[in-house]
């Protein structure tokens, strides 16, 4: 009984286990192949769309116009020429499309009921790359550095509902890195052969650089055995595959191999673009900075002579030189710049380019102490300038700030007009014995590097409606610098100019100094007086203080420009049928004033072009109003004059200015002295400013006296709101005088530099302005030498 | 009464052998049934799979879709030759190409064409078949064409 009981359970048991089985299986090997394979296809796609998007953000951030057929269309999700170096918008981007994309999966998959997301994790990807990198969000690029990668980076989250499987994650990459070994495997006299590795995704090696992929090698242009800071592209004459995506590559013409000072590391500068076949896109550099020093070249003595007395005399500069600061221009094209000259360079110096990219990558470090121990990261400027024909003469002129997100052009022909970007940084030599800085120009590898902004003591206020138009130096020494012009026509608590173009100097709580008239010519009688000075500048000053483009919030951290261009001249006299009435046919002006932070000098750069042949009673070069103020006045001779030697210091008070060598020297006295130099100084105890000029100004001067115009230094007693004027003044001409322009014009190429000093005491107050005079002197200009 | 429970204790054991018998005997049996049937289709889902797979890292939707939608070259009768010729001959086939159109927040899919080897449609000549569904970011040359999502329907199957 027992026996057929269980026989039968054992019957039935036979029949539902075989039929579970059976479901069972059947449920499994049909479900295993739809997870298996639309989740394979799904996380291909997905990889494949990360792709794409990367390929967009890397080609448009490398070249978007080349590659405009590709990241034009892109252009719907945000991503426009315009914000092609904007990577946070790249990722905005990224982020669209790939919500598209996941609609389109879920709408293509209907029938599998997928839910599909994904989510942005870091990435670690030192390892690959040789220094310390994450993908934060989405995507990066680090680039520029001989090692360098474009990677996009997510964890993609799958769910096929009607087909019972949940929960599915993979990381998805999509990337290129490449690394360039600096130092090449050879160098012939025709190529130069480098070695290179190309890894994609997670860190595979590329073996498909040539079928699928493509490279480009760029080498540093070169005209007249100088590198011009553009590239060229290298023909490619040769690359073989090593296996684990090494290649080398054979490049012609051959490159010079260069030493980085710091690393001691050898290096042929070359730039390379590698591209897979996916679009994706990375570049590299052999080096990853520029370095080089800065020597000073002012003496340690200063020499000079007295009247009444046989000299010379020595003036040992002090050991701390706080105010020794130079403000040097690097331009693009791999020139450097000082005031309006171009610096000397070591010629075993070779300075490579700067890389292709972004100017908002850019940085600088510099030392303090001219070790490497004080190499810290500094402000930086960019500037734009142009070179261009202005009447007979190569001028260069800056016409304003970039835009920091476009990319770094080392130079512009357009017909007889020449363009650069200029670098600009400030070099300081606190002491004495400090004689060289170090330089290093660096780049930040991040593609989503902004603009570094820079607390500055300088700032541009134009505020019409409260008659502001002022560049102001808010520091110590401070100055508020009024641009007087034909949109600011009236100096505040002074004169009205009516539309000529000079510097009102003020102090920081606005009390007025005075102008400072950058150069006027000939007299006029009216009103019944006979006022001289009668031609000057009729313009507007031009602001350059901002960046321009989304940064345009940025300020000039360093300088501030005006520039005045203007080829007619006025009268500042109400009574003169010129005043607010210009002409032209006299002479021509373009000056460049600089405001620069943490100095205490002003520069400004004075070209004046005669137009016509003019004759006329006197002619200024300058006359700085001084308010009052000083009461101590000196100037050094520019050369030797009856029996004053050249390079004497003579030296007055405006209370008695005698003996004087023209005009005279009682109540309100215009009082002369012969021989005017290489600068003049007025102070008092507590505050001093002076002109130091050039060489140039000097020779201009000489050339005058030469001829028998009488060039004289001036002072003038009275004059302006307070009575007392206290003034200095450069004339060309003291007498009546012909201009020629074909003898003069080549002449009239100078700088002036207002500086401001605090006297150490009444008596020798000039020495606080001569301990600095000589950094503005082209003779002692720095120089830019090999480490 | 003792002989009366060694028989029940031997009918107990040879009903825990019975039992025993017919699990293994069940489970030994226990194969799909129509295990042909499943093996068929899931060889033409898998083909279906490993074809546009290859074509997508071949590249040849660029080359042949999306290159001939942009040229206007006669990208559909490429297109069939070239499934001809990647396929098994008793194979039937059936593709259906969408363009994923993203715009305005939304995504249209507009058929760019249909490409086959059934004469006149005659879907009757299936006997066994398999359709599967496969999504295509553009990511090869040229440029133009990079980031283009294409949606596409194949049906396999072999003819009566």
């Amino acid at each position: 009984m027992l026996i057929i009981t269980a026989l039968m359970i054992a019957i039935i048991l036979m029949g539902i286990i075989v039929s579970v089985h059976e479901s069972q299986m059947l449920f499994l090997k049909t479900r295993s192949l739809v997870v298996r394979e639309v989740v394979g296809a799904i996380t291909a796609d997905f990889q494949r769309a990360l792709a794409v998007t990367l390929a967009v953000a890397t080609r448009g951030y490398y070249n978007y116009s080349r590659f405009k057929d590709l990241c034009g269309k892109f252009g719907g999700f945000g991503y426009t020429a315009i914000e092609k170096h904007n990577f946070t918008v790249a990722r905005f981007m990224a982020l669209t499309y790939l919500q598209y994309w996941r609609e389109t999966i879920v709408r293509a998959y209907a029938n599998y009921g997928v839910q599909v997301d994904f989510e942005i994790e870091r990435l670690n990807i030192s390892e690959l790359i040789g220094r310390r990198r994450y993908v934060y969000n989405l995507s990066a690029g680090y680039w520029y550095y001989p090692s360098s990668a474009s990677v996009a980076y997510a964890r993609l989250k799958l769910n096929l509902t009607s087909a019972g499987f949940y929960g599915w994650e993979s990381p998805v990459f999509a990337g290129i890195y490449l690394t360039v070994q600096p130092n090449p495997v050879s160098v012939t006299d025709d190529n130069v052969t480098i070695r290179i590795n190309v890894k994609i995704d997670a860190g595979d090696p590329y073996p498909y650089l040539l079928t699928k992929g493509w490279i480009e090698v760029y080498y540093p242009e070169e005209h007249n055995g100088y590198w011009t800071g553009a590239w060229n592209k290298g023909e490619i004459e040769d690359v073989t595959y090593e296996g684990y995506g090494n290649y080398t590559v054979t490049v012609s013409p051959a490159v010079r191999v260069l030493t980085d000072p710091l690393s001691g590391q050898q290096y042929v500068p070359l730039l390379v673009v590698v591209s897979d076949h996916r679009g994706i896109l990375v570049e590299a550099l052999t080096y990853d900075k520029i370095v080089f020093k800065i020597r000073k070249n002012t003496p340690d003595t200063l020499e000079y002579y007295l009247e009444y007395s046989i000299g010379p005399y020595s003036l040992d500069r002090p050991q701390n030189t706080p105010f020794e600061i130079y403000t040097i221009d690097f331009s693009s094209d791999l020139k450097l710049f000082w005031l309006d000259m171009e610096l000397p360079k070591d010629p075993s110096l070779a300075i490579p380019p700067l890389p292709f990219m972004p100017i908002k990558q850019l940085r600088v470090n510099i030392s303090y102490d001219g070790t490497i121990n004080t190499l810290r990261e500094r402000p930086l400027q960019v500037e734009n300038w142009t070179r261009v024909r202005w009447y007979d003469r190569d001028l260069w002129i800056p016409y304003g700030m970039p835009d920091p997100t476009i990319d770094i052009r080392p130079y512009i022909q357009l017909g007889d007009k020449y363009f650069a970007t200029r670098f600009v940084f400030q070099v300081p030599f606190p002491q004495l014995d400090i004689r060289e800085q170090w330089v290093v120009f660096w780049w930040n590898d991040s593609l989503d590097a902004t603009p570094r902004v820079w607390r500055t003591n300088i700032n541009y206020t134009y505020d019409p409606s409260h008659g502001i138009k002022d560049i102001i130096v808010n520091s110590s020494p401070g100055i508020r610098i009024e641009l007087i012009d034909t949109e600011h026509t009236a100096m505040r608590d002074y004169v009205n100019y009516n539309g000529v173009a000079a510097i009102g100097l003020r102090s920081l709580s606005d009390e007025a100094f005075g102008p400072w008239n950058i150069h006027s010519f000939g007299d006029v009688w009216c009103g019944g007086y006979h006022w001289l000075g009668r031609f000057r500048p009729y313009g507007k000053w031009t602001v350059l203080a901002n960046y321009t483009g989304r940064y345009s919030w940025i300020q000039a951290p360093i300088r501030i420009f005006a520039v005045l261009n203007t080829s007619l001249v006025a009268s500042v006299y109400s009574c003169d049928p010129y005043y607010g009435n210009p002409t032209s046919g006299y002479y021509s002006t373009l000056s460049i004033l600089q405001v620069i932070n943490g100095t205490n000098y002003v520069p400004l750069i004075v070209h004046i072009h005669w137009q016509h042949s003019r004759s006329g009673y006197s002619y200024w070069l300058y006359s700085m109003m001084g308010a009052g103020y000083p009461e101590k006045f000196a100037y050094m001779t520019g050369w030797d004059y009856g029996g004053i030697r050249e390079d004497t210091v003579r030296i007055r008070s405006y209370n008695n200015p005698s003996p004087v060598d023209r005009g005279s020297s009682r109540g309100c006295y215009h009082a002369g002295f012969n021989s005017p130099g290489l600068w003049a100084a007025h102070w008092n105890s507590t505050v001093g400013r002076g002109v130091v000029s050039n060489e140039n100004f000097v020779n201009l001067l000489e050339w005058s006296n030469t001829n028998g115009y009488s060039p004289a230094f001036y002072v003038t007693r009275c004059g302006g709101p307070t009575g007392l004027q206290n003034s200095l003044e450069i004339k060309f001409a003291d007498s009546n005088v012909n201009i020629d322009p074909y003898a003069i014009n080549s002449l009239l190429d100078y700088w002036l530099v207002l500086t401001m000093f605090s006297p150490h005491n009444l008596n020798d107050g000039w020495q606080d302005l001569y301990y600095y005079a000589p950094m503005f002197w082209q003779r002692y200009a720095p120089e830019i030498v090999k480490p | 009464m003792n002989k009366r429970g060694q028989t029940r204790i031997i009918e107990l054991l040879l009903a825990t052998v019975i039992l025993a018998t017919a699990v293994v005997f069940s489970l030994y049996f226990a194969r799909p049934m129509r295990s042909i049937y499943v093996r068929e289709t899931s060889t033409l889902r898998r083909l279906a799979y490993n074809v546009l797979n290859n074509y997508a890292m071949s590249g040849v939707f660029e080359n042949i879709i999306l290159h001939g939608n942009l040229t206007g070259r006669p990208w559909q009768n490429e297109m069939a030759t070239f499934m001809s010729m990647t396929l098994p001959p008793e194979i039937l086939y059936y593709l259906e190409v969408y363009h994923a159109d993203l715009r305005n927040g939304t995504v249209t899919l507009r058929l760019l064409g249909t490409i086959t080897n059934i004469s006149n449609n005659q879907f009757t000549s299936f006997i066994e078949s398999e359709s599967i569904t496969y999504t295509y970011v553009s990511t090869g040359e040229p440029d133009k064409t990079r980031g283009i999502i294409l949606v596409f329907h194949l049906v396999l199957g072999f003819s009566g």
